[in-house]
């Protein structure tokens, strides 16, 4: 008896050792990487969107999951044979400074939606802080919003 | 999540959708359906939101495969070698990462697990069941699940593993040519693109740092005592982490996570080893 509780004994302190490995590896996973400004945005687009997301990859697949929509870029990478164009055109989306570029990217995969969030963006090439000031004009308007994301999209006129 | 999302039409309309919904939704999916419908079901039975029920079957599957361990090793090394593999297990940083999150991988471990011990166990309606599960839940379980079946089968002629592979082949060749119109499964395109990751000792120490030391006197208890399904999986699962030797180069970082478990399963028949010597000695 006295050895199988030394055994175990062992063992626990076996178990305590390792926790720090655990902490230093797993951890990293179970960071946030969506604000939960986000999670609200999607619990609305649930109800009240359709259609295909602008968004990078976490926020899309955010979509993805609380709203079941579709989002450019996210998930699978091998679902579709032209992810990495996606991604890179998601990326100049985010990035360009030119309302009119913006535009002729969302009309040429027909999005319904675009994602900005207050945090900076990863759309497959790297994180990224969004240029929002060119979805002020006309061509763009809010549907949703609150201090941690904004959802846009195509004005009537546009 | 985006494994939520399909879940979340299953439960809302009650039909598999054709199209996935990652990269702009207009792609046929070449998932296999047994996670998704199983979690769906979950979620439609407790009437729980689809994200709250994927992050239950977490835990809920997280235990199976810790029990499922076990059982395994307490097969291979008794009682003491099941516990010490199972305690291995959790303090895996490897099979953490990969057992915490809501994929299909969560289902496709303690399914293979089980196919395993079923098979030890001689018992050939469940090895047949657990395998053609495991064909139908995550591809990469499968493939490791059929690597090692395919070896021990050519090993030690095992007809239950013989039979078990056959009905694995044969349903998931049955499902995708019902979703793609296709037996190509070498056409998929983390196949023919050659999705890949380099194994780094970065990934050696994830296995578990005790797992590592107590493996070495488990693989050389398993020899003398001619755990042939053993050395099966290990050889297997390693052969399948350096598959870039072979010229193929595919998944191997994701294959590697099985790996992490034939050496936990070693580990644990290393640490009993070591505990019986020790209670045996003067």
């Amino acid at each position: 008896m006295k050895k199988e509780i030394i055994a175990v004994a062992v063992l626990l302190s076996m178990a305590m050792v390792s926790v720090p490995q655990l902490d230093h590896h797993v951890n990293p996973w179970l960071n946030t990487v969506v604000l939960q400004g986000e999670a609200d945005a999607a619990n609305w687009a649930r109800e009240n969107a359709r259609g295909l997301f602008l968004a990078g990859i976490f926020g899309g697949e955010l979509v993805m999951g609380l709203a079941a929509q579709p989002s450019l870029v996210g998930g699978d990478w091998a679902a579709n044979a032209n992810a990495p164009q996606q991604m890179s055109d998601m990326d100049e989306f985010y990035k360009t400074d030119s309302p009119a570029r913006a535009e002729e990217i969302w009309k040429k995969y027909n999005a319904s939606y675009a994602w900005f969030p207050s945090r900076q963006v990863y759309a497959g090439y790297g994180w990224i802080s969004a240029d929002e000031e060119k979805m002020s004009g006309p061509r763009f308007r809010i549907v949703f919003t609150n201090p941690e994301v904004r959802v846009y999209e195509l004005s009537p006129s546009g | 999540m985006y494994h939520t999302g399909i879940i979340r039409i299953i439960t809302e309309t009650g039909f598999m959708p054709v199209y996935d919904l990652s990269y702009g939704g207009l792609t046929k999916s070449f998932y296999v359906p047994s996670y998704r419908l199983f979690t769906a079901a979950v979620s439609s039975l407790s009437g729980t939101d689809p994200v709250v029920s994927a992050g239950l079957m977490v835990v809920a599957l997280g235990v199976v495969s810790v029990c499922a361990i076990y059982l395994l090793g307490k097969e291979f090394g008794g009682s003491w070698a099941g516990a010490c593999a199972a305690m291995l297990f959790v303090l895996s940083p490897e099979l953490t990462i990969y057992t915490i999150r809501p994929f299909p991988e969560v289902l496709g471990i303690p399914l293979l697990l089980l196919a395993l011990y079923f098979l030890k166990k001689n018992d050939w309606g469940m090895v047949v069941l657990a395998s053609v599960l495991t064909a139908l839940t995550h591809q990469t379980s499968a493939a490791v699940l059929g690597s090692v079946l395919l070896l021990y089968t050519m090993v030690r002629r095992d007809k239950k593993a013989a039979a078990a592979l056959l009905s694995m082949a044969a349903a998931y060749s049955l499902w995708q040519l019902f979703t793609l119109n296709s037996l190509d499964i070498l056409g998929m395109r983390q196949i023919a693109l050659k999705e890949s990751g380099a194994i780094t000792l970065m990934h050696v120490e994830r296995i578990g740092l005790f797992a590592l030391l107590a493996a070495p006197i488990g693989a050389a208890k398993a020899i003398k005592k001619r755990h042939w399904l053993l050395g099966a999986i290990t050889v297997a699962t390693l052969v399948l982490s350096k598959n870039e030797l072979l010229g193929i180069g595919i998944f191997t970082d994701r294959l590697f996570t099985f790996f992490a478990l034939a050496v936990v399963l070693l580990g644990g028949i290393g640490l009993a080893e070591i505990g019986r010597l020790w209670r045996d000695a003067k």
